[in-house]
C-alpha cells in the first residue's frame, strides 16, 4: 500500500470537516448557553415564569406577590433583573453587581431606595430622545427621577429595554404582569431553591435552568436532542452518522482492493496483526494529512470567508483525536470484515 | 432493453450495496435540495428587497400593555393613516378565514391597506378600483378560484360583503415583513385583499394591536412618524417606538443567504463523500463483472453497450434520490421554488450521474477485457 493517496485524503478532509462542523457548533452552543448573561456569576439561574394563576391580576394581588417576594429576599445577597416585554426592566441588587459598571453619566440605582420615583435610561433608546433638561420621565402617572444614563457597553444594554427601574417599585408592578423571565444570581443555593418554591407555591407554571456549573455530557445531549424552546441539532448528528457510515464502506472497499497483497503475506508467514499495522501506518500519513487540510478548509471557510466563530485549538484537538479514533475503529472493523482468502478462479 | 435486464441482474446481485447507497443518498439529497432553492431563492429575495429599498420605510415596535384601553381617536386615526389616499403609509395582516367559504377554501387571506399594492407592485395592471371598498385578487397558483368567482368578505360577528374576483397577482409577487421566522411571504397561493381600513373595519372585529404592529409609513418625515407613536400612546395604552424597516430587511436577507450557503456546504460534504462511496462500490461491482464483460465481447458486445450498461446503473440509484428530494421541496408548504432551482436541482443530478460514470468508464475503456479472458 503506498503511503501517499491523494483520494483517500480529500475523502478524509470531508469527513473531518463534517465532525469539525457538528463539533464547531457544539463549542458555540457552550459558549451561548454556558455563560452567565448580563454580566452574572456563575450562580445564575433564570426562571421563565410563562402562567401565574395570578394574570393578569389586580394591583392588589400582584403587590401582594411582590411584598412576599421582597420579604423573600430583603437583606441577602442577591440580584434579579426581571424582563416582561415592556419599556422598562426591574432590578433588584443587593450584591451590587451592577454598581461596578462605569455610566455614560449620574450613577446607578441604589437598591436600599427600592421604593423611590428614581430609573435610569438607556442612551440609545426612543425616550432618551425625549427627555428634557429637567431629567424627568413620566411612566403612567408617575414622574421618575432620572439619576443616571447608561450606554451599550452597560451589560443591561442588551435587554430590550429603555430604562431600569426598581422591581419592586408600584409603578412597575402595576404595567406589568407577574409572567416574565427573572434572571437571578444569589451565591446562597438556599435561597435559590426558597425562590423557586416560592413560585411553585402559587402554582405558576414556570421552567427554570441553571446554565452554569452543567457537565459537558449534559450539554452535548442538549445540544443534540434539544430543551425546551431549543430544537437540538439532531439532523446534523445523523449526518455526521450517515458520513462515518459511507466512509466505513469506503475503508472496506480499500481494504478489499488489498486482497491479493495480504493473501501472499498471509501465505508466506505474515500475521493478521502485523499486516494490519502495516496497512494502518500507510493509512496514518493520509488521515494526518486529511484532518490538517480539514481544519485548514474549515477555518478559511467560517473565519476568512464568512467571519464567524471558529473551532478553538482546544476542540480542534478534541475533533482530531475524536476523528482518528474513530477512523482507526473502523479501518479494523473493515480490516477484519475481508477475508483475504483467495478462492480458485477468483480475479483479486 | 438488454442491457436494462443485466443491470437488474447487477442490482439483485449487488441488492444490499444498492439499497442501502439509495438510502444514503436519498438522505443527503433531501436535506441539500432545500439549501440549493434557498441558495437560488436568496436572488429572487434581493430583487425583491432592492424594490423596496426606494422607499424609506419605518414600522413599529409595539409594546403591548397589560391593561387594554383604545379611545375612538385611535381609530379615526388609523382610518385617516390607512386611507386610500394617503400615501405614506401602508399595512398588511394575515386574516383568519371565518367566513364558511374561506373556512372551506383554506387558502391564506392577506388584507392589503393603503400604499401596499403600489410598493410590491402587486397590481401592475390597475385592477383596483377605487370606488369599490374591497378589489380582490388571487395568487397565480390558486386553483380553487378564479378570476369572476365571488367570494365573501367579513367574519361571523361582522356584516359579510360579496366581492368578484378581480384579477391575479403577478407571479412570484411577495411582501417583506418583520417576523421571528420568515421575512417574505410569497403570494403565488393566497389571497390579497386591497381596501382601505374604513371599509375593512365595517365587516371585521378589530384587533387593532396586530394592525399596529403591521403599520408602515413610507417616505414621511420623521415628525410625522413620531407625531403617529405619540397619537397612539396618548389614545391608547399601546407605546409604540419606530423602526428603520429597510435596514432590518437588508440585515435578514444577509442572515438568510449565509446561513443556507452554510447549509449548503455542509450538506454538499456528506453528498460528495456519499458520492465518492457508490463510485468506489461500483468499481468494486466492475471488477467482478469483468469476466461477463469479456463473454459478451466475445459473443458482440460493444464498448457502448458495457458503457451503457453503467450509466443504467448509476442513473438507477442516482435519481430515485433526487426525485424524493425534489418532491419533498414542491410538497413543502409555503417555499417557493424559481426556476432557478428546478434548473439547478436537475443540473446536479445530471452532473451526479456524470461525475460519478467518469471514472468506471475510463476503467472500462482502459481495461483489456479480451486480455483477461485469455488470463483467465
Amino acid at each position: 500500500m503506498k503511503g501517499f493517496r491523494l483520494g483517500l485524503i480529500i475523502i478524509h478532509t470531508l469527513v473531518f470537516m463534517s465532525l469539525s462542523w457538528f463539533i464547531g457548533g457544539f463549542d458555540g452552543f457552550i459558549v451561548n448557553k454556558a455563560d452567565p448573561p448580563l454580566g452574572l456569576s456563575a450562580s445564575y439561574m433564570e426562571l421563565n415564569v410563562s402562567n401565574v394563576p395570578l394574570v393578569p391580576g389586580t394591583y392588589e394581588q400582584k403587590a401582594e406577590f411582590m411584598a412576599q417576594l421582597l420579604a423573600l429576599v430583603q437583606n441577602r445577597e442577591i440580584t434579579i433583573v426581571a424582563e416582561k416585554g415592556s419599556t422598562g426592566v426591574g432590578l433588584y441588587d443587593t450584591q451590587e453587581i451592577y454598581g461596578t459598571y462605569p455610566m455614560l453619566s449620574g450613577h446607578p440605582l441604589d437598591s436600599r431606595e427600592f421604593e423611590k420615583d428614581k430609573l435610569i435610561i438607556n442612551e440609545n433608546s426612543y425616550i432618551y430622545t425625549k427627555l428634557g433638561d429637567d431629567m424627568i420621565h413620566t411612566v403612567g402617572n408617575t414622574e421618575f427621577e432620572v439619576v443616571g444614563i447608561y450606554n451599550g457597553l452597560h451589560p443591561l444594554a442588551t435587554v430590550k429595554a429603555e430604562y431600569i427601574l426598581s422591581l419592586f417599585h408600584p409603578q412597575f408592578i402595576k404595567d406589568n404582569y407577574l409572567s416574565g423571565i427573572y434572571s437571578i444570581d444569589a451565591p446562597d443555593e438556599d435561597l435559590r431553591n426558597e425562590i423557586i418554591a416560592f413560585f411553585e407555591g402559587y402554582g405558576s407554571y414556570y421552567s427554570y435552568r441553571f446554565p452554569c456549573n452543567k457537565s459537558l455530557g449534559i450539554l452535548f445531549k442538549e445540544y443534540v436532542l434539544g430543551t425546551e424552546g431549543y430544537l437540538g441539532h439532531q439532523k446534523s448528528a445523523w449526518k455526521v452518522v450517515v458520513t462515518y457510515l459511507v466512509y466505513f464502506t469506503l475503508l472496506y472497499n480499500i481494504v478489499c482492493n488489498l486482497k491479493k497483497v495480504a493473501a501472499i503475506c498471509l501465505h508466506f508467514g505474515a500475521t493478521k496483526f502485523k499486516l494490519l499495522v502495516t496497512f494502518g501506518k500507510a493509512m496514518f500519513f493520509n488521515i494526518c494529512a486529511g484532518t490538517l487540510t480539514g481544519i485548514g478548509i474549515y477555518h478559511t471557510l467560517m473565519k476568512v470567508i464568512w467571519g464567524s466563530r471558529s473551532l478553538t485549538i482546544q476542540w480542534a484537538l478534541v475533533a482530531a483525536l475524536i476523528n482518528l479514533v474513530i477512523t482507526c475503529l473502523l479501518f479494523t472493523l473493515a480490516f477484519f470484515l475481508v477475508k483475504f482468502r483467495i478462492k480458485e478462479g477468483e480475479m483479486a | 432493453m438488454k442491457q436494462v435486464r443485466f443491470v437488474v441482474i447487477d442490482i439483485m446481485r449487488n441488492f444490499p450495496a444498492v439499497v442501502f447507497f439509495i438510502g444514503v443518498l436519498t438522505f443527503a439529497v433531501y436535506y441539500l435540495v432545500i439549501y440549493v432553492n434557498e441558495t437560488m431563492l436568496y436572488r429572487d429575495i434581493v430583487t425583491q428587497i432592492d424594490r423596496i429599498q426606494g422607499y424609506e420605510i419605518v414600522d413599529f415596535n409595539v409594546i403591548h400593555p397589560p391593561e387594554l384601553l383604545i379611545e375612538s381617536e385611535v381609530t379615526h386615526l388609523l382610518d385617516s393613516t390607512l386611507s386610500a389616499e394617503n400615501t405614506q403609509s401602508y399595512a398588511v395582516i394575515e386574516q383568519l378565514n371565518l367566513s364558511p367559504q374561506l373556512n372551506e377554501l383554506d387558502i391564506p387571506l392577506f388584507y392589503g391597506f393603503g400604499q401596499f399594492s403600489q410598493v410590491f407592485n402587486l397590481d401592475p395592471k390597475g385592477l383596483a378600483d377605487s370606488d369599490a371598498p374591497f378589489t380582490v385578487l388571487i395568487g397565480t397558483k390558486v386553483r380553487a378560484l378564479d378570476i369572476g368567482d365571488v367570494i365573501t368578505i367579513g367574519d361571523q360577528f361582522s356584516n359579510t360583503i360579496d366581492v368578484p374576483v378581480a384579477g391575479r397577482v403577478p407571479r412570484n409577487a411577495c411582501f417583506v415583513k418583520r417576523d421571528w421566522d420568515t421575512f417574505i411571504e410569497y403570494l403565488d397561493h393566497s389571497i390579497v385583499v386591497l381596501t382601505s381600513f374604513a371599509h375593512w373595519r365595517e365587516h371585521h372585529l378589530m384587533d387593532i394591536g396586530s394592525l399596529l404592529q403591521n403599520i408602515h409609513f413610507i417616505n414621511a418625515p420623521e415628525d410625522d412618524v413620531f407625531a403617529f407613536a405619540e397619537a397612539v400612546a396618548a389614545g391608547s395604552t399601546f407605546q409604540l417606538r419606530p423602526n428603520n424597516f429597510n435596514k432590518y430587511i437588508r440585515e435578514k436577507a444577509i442572515a438568510f443567504r449565509d446561513s443556507a450557503m452554510r447549509q449548503f456546504v455542509l450538506n454538499s460534504i456528506t453528498f460528495a463523500v456519499v458520492g465518492v462511496a457508490m463510485v468506489s462500490n461500483l468499481l468494486m461491482l466492475l471488477d467482478r463483472n469483468l469476466r461477463e464483460y469479456a463473454i459478451h465481447r466475445v459473443y458482440g458486445a460493444t464498448h457502448w453497450d458495457l458503457y451503457l450498461r453503467t450509466l443504467i446503473y448509476i442513473f438507477l440509484i442516482v435519481l430515485p434520490s433526487f426525485a424524493v428530494g425534489y418532491l419533498r421541496l414542491l410538497t413543502t408548504p409555503h417555499t417557493l421554488v424559481p426556476t432557478q432551482s428546478k434548473l439547478a436541482i436537475l443540473i446536479m443530478a445530471v452532473l451526479a450521474i456524470g461525475l460519478a460514470a467518469v471514472y468506471p468508464l475510463i476503467k472500462l475503456k482502459k481495461q483489456e477485457i479480451a486480455t483477461d479472458l485469455r488470463r483467465e
